[in-house]
Formats: structure tokens, C-alpha cells, sequence
């Protein structure tokens, strides 16, 4: 089965990106190239267990199992040493990345408290994206009832768009729910 | 993708109390209902600004209308 995220992309949004910005060549037409849900904890220092019940939940939301993340050096200061497991992460790519983003535009953003559309500023210079999830129960794999921590979490749609404008019409087409100025 | 190591993934039909429904893959089991989603959600839909408030003034009245009455009886 196709995706219909994808699906979209190509009948939709990668013709009207190629009429807007005119592109000679097919090949500039920018394309999501993956998406990567990080989860940092650095409450796990205290709570080893942490690290596992949200490996279980980001494979759940994902559907995809997540890498443990650790500490590239030690910082004394938070009483951080060196290749502790400090956060939870997944890369998608292909068909799931374009499910992951057709279900968190369709069922998860709609659930988040007070919803008034995501920032559209949060891009980095080079046309990728990051957006800040405040709690992770807003995704409908998660039951409320099992969760004992709420946690937050950024997602990352990494494009192959060379500017900050051309991400942002592509994430436009791709139905991202922006705010207005 | 190593095999074996991740979570069951399979195609999913999400309905929403809208009414709205499409097929996605998921860990959620073949079937999924939703309160809301982006087919009805007021910010998708382009703001019709809480069309239920009213109907909630409305019922908070009706439901405390009386109240007064049974205070003095």
C-alpha cells in the first residue's frame, strides 16, 4: 500500500512546488528526506528505568525500535560520565517516515491542548524543520492510563530543500498546520 | 531495518467522531476511533471559534435554572 501521505506528495505538492518556485531540473524540487523523533532524558541519571518505558512508548508512536542515545562526554557538573544513556531517538525514512508524518498531522497535532497551529519559524537556514511536542500523550498509541511521566519530545523533518522558504512551502503542501504571522 | 527487534506494524483504519476515516499503518491494531482529528479540529477547519460553547452556556443555565427555587423550598 502507498502511503497517502506520499501519494499526496507526489500528485500535490511536487507539482505546485515546481509551478512556485520553477525549477529547471526535477531533481531541485524538494523532498522530505527523514524524520528523526528525538527524546532527551536527562532525568534518566537518576531514573535508569526512564530509558526503557520511553524506548517502549517511541517504538509504539513510531513504529519503529529507537536507539539509545549516549553521553559523547562526561560533564561533571550535571553529573554526566561519559556513554551513560542519556535520551531515545528514531530515524524514519521511506514509507514509514511518510506514515509517521500523516499520523501526527491527522491524529496527533489535532490533540494537543489549546491548539493554535505550529510555530513557522522554526527552521534552521537550510530548510529543515523542528517541531517541540510538549507531551507525548497527545499520540494515540500512548494510553493515558499507562503513562506515569509526561515527556516531551522534538521531531525533526530533515528536506532537501536549500532554503528556509522552499521547507516551508514544502511542509505547506504536506498539510503542516502553520500559524498565521 | 534489523529484523526482529520492532514493534508490530500493520495497516490501520482510523475513524473519527467526525466522521472522516483513512487507512494508515500503525502499532495500533487494524482498528482506531479518534475524538478529533484534522478533517474537524476548529484550526484545520479554518476557525468556526468554538461553535459548542453556546450550546455549553445554554445547558449550564438550564442545568442550574431551578436551583434558587429548591434553595427556598
Amino acid at each position: 500500500m502507498i502511503p497517502r501521505m506520499r501519494e499526496h506528495y507526489e500528485k500535490q505538492a511536487l507539482p505546485a512546488l515546481k509551478q512556485e518556485f520553477g525549477y529547471a531540473n526535477a531533481m531541485q524540487i524538494p523532498k522530505i528526506t527523514k524524520i528523526v523523533v528525538n527524546c532527551g532524558l536527562g532525568e534518566a541519571l537518576q531514573n535508569p528505568k526512564l530509558i526503557e518505558t520511553t524506548v517502549e512508548e517511541l517504538g509504539s508512536i513510531t513504529g519503529q525500535h529507537p536507539v539509545i542515545t549516549k553521553a559523547k562526554k562526561s560533564i561533571a557538573s550535571f553529573k554526566l560520565r561519559e556513554g551513560q544513556n542519556i535520551g531515545v531517538a528514531v530515524t524514519l525514512r521511506g514509507d514509514r517516515m511518510y506514515e509517521f508524518l500523516d499520523r501526527l498531522i491527522s491524529m496527533a497535532i489535532p490533540r494537543i491542548r489549546d491548539f493554535r497551529g505550529v510555530s513557522a519559524k522554526a527552521f534552521d537556514g537550510r530548510g529543515n524543520y523542528t517541531l517541540g511536542i510538549r507531551e507525548h500523550i497527545i499520540f494515540p498509541e500512548i494510553s493515558y492510563d499507562k503513562v506515569d511521566k509526561i515527556k516531551g519530545m522534538n521531531i525533526t523533518v530533515v528536506t532537501t530543500a536549500g532554503t528556509d522558504e522552499e521547507g516551508r512551502a514544502l511542509l505547506r503542501l504536506m498539510g503542516m498546520p502553520f500559524r498565521k504571522n | 531495518m534489523k529484523p526482529e527487534i520492532h514493534p508490530k506494524y500493520e495497516e490501520t483504519k482510523v475513524t473519527c467522531a467526525c466522521g472522516a476515516s483513512f487507512v494508515t499503518r500503525s502499532t495500533m491494531g487494524p482498528e482506531v476511533h479518534l475524538d478529533i482529528c484534522s478533517e474537524c479540529h476548529p484550526f484545520f477547519t479554518g476557525k468556526q471559534k468554538l461553535v459548542d460553547t453556546e450550546g455549553r452556556v445554554e445547558r449550564f443555565r438550564r442545568k442550574y435554572a431551578n436551583l434558587g427555587d429548591k434553595k427556598s423550598n
